[in-house]
């Protein structure tokens, strides 16, 4: 009997949660994945090893399937090739091999960004464009979900989310005034169970959004109080200043180092939110809502995860290296009990929040103060740190290990390194001097 | 029953007092605040498998509240003194002392200061104790007591000038390669150094070569500056544990003494003191008293039993203590190499500096950088840490320290006195002399100019004078002299205003010497021991 149903992209962030809810249909479950995932298997669903773009891995497969769930997609900053290649050939690749193998119904899991009105740069969305039109071209009964931005533990889009958010001011490229509608995965996976469940397959198009609007200047700001205990600053960058220096660095093949790519810009833009549908309500209402899809830590952990974040940006800094949870629990330990560690005044405080950000922002905030403010907080906790891992194998053998090699070699590396510093420490002059001076002027408290 | 005497303090003075009259057949009960340490933690590992092998060896390097992290900003006289080590210098509650001029380190530990000392041992030469009232065949019979009991390495060398030899002096130990590096490269230039005033040889040091008694030899795990755990590196309190196998013997720790109770006559009836536990006060009957509990720390004493008993404020002139000077340098030969942590840690050579007045000579001990914590120095490089600390490895086997010895002399205006406070506490006044800045000067600018002839560079700035009060040599406020006036000892270090009270500390010294003077405060101690008992 034909009654099984395909997974694509089953070990992806969707997947993770979907295959889990597919049991309660009661049908077999057979996930295509590139390389086996234990965990998927404890699921009572059976892996089978293989590549999208590749049918013969998986047509023999598919010989028992009734329903084609397609979830797999490059997403964020994979090149323009990989998400045509990926997205659109993949998906004509499946297709053709669920034609051949006499699969009815198929279920693609397209986007919200298909619907923007400018979609040029946006390989992403070009290519899911491409893969609707070949679903909808396909003869098969389909139905097309564009679910809007999903969140819920461990999405990939929160961390870039956090990113923007947690910087001293909350940085908002374009106005902030676009409307965001997040939906849950725990939502998603249930949409598409249902469709599956009650066989919605009407050749149709159904967006599907979470239970609140809100603009994404807001979902920053609600992303910045969860995570850091405190609402922030706003500062709006105009699109066209992050597009440009984002579209060159792509250009240079650097694309895989930036935080967001300048396809990806466009969802702060254009509105993210789903147009109604008969079917939506069918598929059973959106409950979850944004508070619980991005839950306000508890002070303790807030401190907690904050110190631990912190720690893991400072090692990496310091030794190029993650530390240890030895590490981390005596840099958290360490806080508990020495006041001198927290920052004295607003300049103190920016800079130490700069500093957390990312490796590279920490070495620049080092390296202006290692000149300027030696006895701040960011230079007492990077020392503190530094002193832990001394202490600790094998991060005390990276300390002591000598920068040895011949003269010449020695004095290259040494020549290097130290110009690495030097220009850290001129863009960490030209980005702090005039703050401290702003923030002086800005009076209270302020060193 | 009254002991012979009764010992105030278990430093390096008074043990070696107290074992003197123990093996003499006397009875010794001595008073001791006695602050202990813990046993060392994994006796056999190496340092660098006591971090592999540590549950915890953030705790155990760092302290329990990561105290010995030094954080910038921390303006404190940083003394490097590791978490195991915190006993010698913890306090009784209430302790206080305010000063000028000198920032002291007090110890109330079982042994003393010396529990946390790097174990120089100088012999003065004849010409250093000029102002003492005896002769210098009175003091040298007991260096070569004091060698036999702790054992000293070294060897005859060009330092023998300044450092008269000794018997029992036993074979230096195993110098680490930046130390053979830095004699290699003396050995080039000897002669020209030599013409300057300017001697390099090997330190005198209380580290066992070979084993001693129960003791064993130094075998390099580089674990000196947390405590040996082998016993290798003298320590007062190994003395102490002897000093307990004599019946005779009766030590009493937990106390904190007071004052004398004094009578009529000017004799110490009884010692007064407090116990830590419950906080009562307790006589102790006495026949004679040996204040021993560190000069500053015995001044006090001397002062509150005058105070108790005439209600008189005292003021004692002439405290010394020896000025340093580290001199951080750069050994341009190790640039690059590994430095091995499995060596001794403290100075393994010295550096002498003859001056015009042989009572001015300059005292230097060098210390080759392995197995300290680092993270004090790569924050004070003006980069970021990462780079700070990249720069750091290749310099890290190549660093050295001199640190530079002055003598000092005894003035009026360098003071120990009580506050007017209801507890009255120790106050100090020091003022350097006026020619102070010219000696350092001068004394830097030599030792700068023979390190380069080494190969070495001293960086510019980084010089550090440190406050008075650092080196923990103290002296002077009670001192032997030739000519009978208030204040002052005899030769045997008797007090001349209370008539059965002898201070076998560094308080007696008439004169401080450049170099370390705990050899010399135990040969004395032994001497006044033998001579008065």
């Amino acid at each position: 009997m034909r009654d099984a149903i395909f997974v694509t992209g089953g070990s992806g962030f969707v997947g993770r949660t979907l295959l889990p809810a597919l049991r309660s249909l009661g049908r077999p479950v057979i996930a295509l994945a590139r390389q086996p995932v234990p965990k998927m298997s404890h699921a009572g669903t059976t892996v089978i090893g293989g590549d999208l773009l590749d049918a013969a891995s998986y047509e023999d497969a598919l010989r028992s399937c009734d329903v084609v769930v397609h979830l797999a997609a490059a997403t964020g900053r994979a090149s323009a090739e990989d998400h045509m290649r990926v997205n659109a050939r993949g998906t004509d690749v499946l297709l053709d091999a669920c034609r051949k193998a006499g699969v009815p119904k198929v279920l693609f899991v397209s986007s919200i960004a298909t619907t923007f009105s400018d979609k040029t740069g946006y390989h992403y969305a070009l290519a899911k464009c491409l893969a609707e039109e070949a679903v909808s071209r396909s003869g098969l009964r389909f139905v097309i979900l564009r679910p809007t931005v999903i969140l819920g533990p461990g999405a990939p889009v929160l961390g870039s989310l956090e990113k923007l958010a947690r910087l001293p001011f909350i940085v908002v490229p374009g106005t902030g005034t676009v409307r965001v509608q997040p939906i849950h995965v725990n939502d998603v996976a249930r949409c598409i169970t249902e469709t599956v469940r009650q066989d919605l397959f009407t050749n149709e198009t159904v967006e599907i959004g979470g239970p609140e609007t809100l603009t994404m200047e807001g979902l920053l700001q609600h992303i910045r109080v969860a995570r850091t205990g405190r609402a922030g600053r706003v500062l709006h960058v105009p699109l066209p200043a992050l597009r440009i220096p984002l579209q060159m660095a792509e250009a240079l093949g650097l694309g895989r180092l930036l935080p967001i790519s300048a396809g990806q810009l466009s969802s702060f833009r254009f509105d993210g939110v789903a147009a109604s549908h008969p079917l939506h309500d069918r598929l059973g209402a959106s409950l979850i809502n944004v508070a619980q899809m991005v839950p306000r830590a508890s002070t303790a952990d807030l401190a907690g995860d904050s110190l631990n974040a912190e720690c893991r940006v400072f090692t990496q800094h310091l030794l190029g290296c993650d530390p240890d949870d030895y590490v981390a629990a005596h840099y958290r330990a360490a806080h508990a009990g020495m006041p001198t560690l927290s920052p004295r005044g607003r300049f103190d405080r920016a800079l130490l929040s700069f500093a957390r950000i990312s490796p590279l922002c920490a070495k620049i905030a080092d390296a202006y103060a290692s000149l300027f403010l030696r006895a701040g907080a960011l230079r007492k906790r990077l020392v503190l740190l530094l002193a832990i891992l001394e202490t600790r194998p094998p991060f005390s053998t990276m300390i002591d290990q000598a920068l040895g090699g011949s003269t010449l070699l020695l004095l290259i590396r040494l020549g290097a390194r130290t110009a690495a510093a030097l220009i850290s420490l001129l863009v960490g002059t030209l980005i702090f001097t005039p703050t401290r001076i702003v923030l002086a002027m800005m009076g209270k408290g302020a060193p | 029953m009254t002991p012979t005497v009764t010992v105030v303090g278990s430093g390096a003075s008074g043990v070696h007092f107290a074992l003197t009259v123990l093996r003499k057949g006397g009875t010794v009960r001595m008073l001791d605040v006695g602050r202990q340490g813990r046993a060392a933690v994994l006796p056999d590992a190496t340092l660098d498998q006591l971090k592999h092998q540590l549950d915890d060896p953030a705790g155990y390097f760092l302290g329990p509240r990561h105290e010995a992290a030094l954080l910038p900003g921390v303006d404190d006289e940083y003394y490097g003194i590791p978490p195991s080590k915190d006993y010698v210098f913890d306090p009784p509650p209430g302790f206080a002392h305010s000063g000028a001029g000198f920032a002291p380190l007090f110890s109330f530990a079982r042994g003393g200061l010396a529990e946390a000392w790097t174990g120089g041992c100088y012999p003065l030469t004849a010409a250093e104790i000029e102002d003492f009232p005896f002769p210098y065949s009175d003091l040298a019979p007991h260096y070569d007591e004091v060698a036999r009991r702790i054992g000293i390495t070294g060897e005859p060398d060009d330092l023998s000038r300044f450092m008269p030899l000794h018997d029992h002096l036993l074979p230096p130990l195993a110098l680490d390669r930046h130390s053979q590096m830095l004699m290699h490269s003396y050995g080039r230039v000897r002669g020209r150094l030599n013409n300057t005033g300017a001697y390099m040889g090997r330190t005198r040091v209380a580290t066992l070569s070979q084993p001693l008694g129960s003791r064993q030899a130094c075998d390099y795990l580089g674990r000196c500056l947390w405590g040996c755990p082998r016993g290798a590196l003298y320590t007062p309190s190994q003395t102490l544990s002897e000093c307990q196998t004599y019946p005779g013997f009766d030590y009493l720790p937990g106390v904190e003494v007071s004052h004398l109770h004094i009578g009529p006559d000017h004799r110490a009836r009884a010692v007064v003191a407090r116990s830590l536990e419950t906080g009562v006060e307790q006589e102790f009957a006495v026949d004679r008293v040996a204040l021993a509990a560190g000069a500053l720390l015995s001044t006090k004493i001397f002062l509150m039993s005058l105070l108790r008993h005439t209600g008189e404020r005292v003021r004692l002139r002439g405290l010394m203590d020896n000025r340093q000077v580290l001199v951080p340098f750069v050994n341009l030969g190790m640039l690059g190499r590994q430095f091995s942590p499995e060596s001794y840690q403290y100075h393994l050579l010295g550096v002498g500096l003859e001056s015009d007045a042989p009572r001015d000579y300059v005292h230097g001990q060098i210390t080759t950088l392995k197995t300290a914590l680092v993270h004090p120095l790569i924050s004070r490089l003006p980069l970021d840490l990462a780079a700070s600390t990249y720069l750091f490895r290749a310099i890290h086997a190549a660093l050295g320290l001199v640190n530079v010895n002055f003598r000092d002399t005894r003035r009026e205006d360098s003071y120990v006195e009580l506050t007017g406070d209801d507890v009255p506490r120790l106050r100090l006044h020091y003022s350097p002399d006026t020619e102070e800045p010219a000696r350092i000067k001068n004394a830097l600018s030599r030792i700068k100019r023979s390190l380069f002839s080494l190969n070495c560079v001293v960086p510019p700035g980084m010089s550090h004078v440190r406050p008075m009060g650092s080196s923990v040599h103290y002296a002077g406020t009670l001192p032997m002299s030739r000519t009978a006036a208030p204040f002052t000892t005899t030769a045997q270090c008797q007090s001349r205003d209370l008539e059965n009270v002898f201070v076998v500390d560094g308080a007696t010294f008439p004169f401080l010497p450049a170099k370390n003077i705990t050899f010399t405060l135990m040969a004395n101690a032994v001497r006044v021991a033998e001579a008065a008992f």
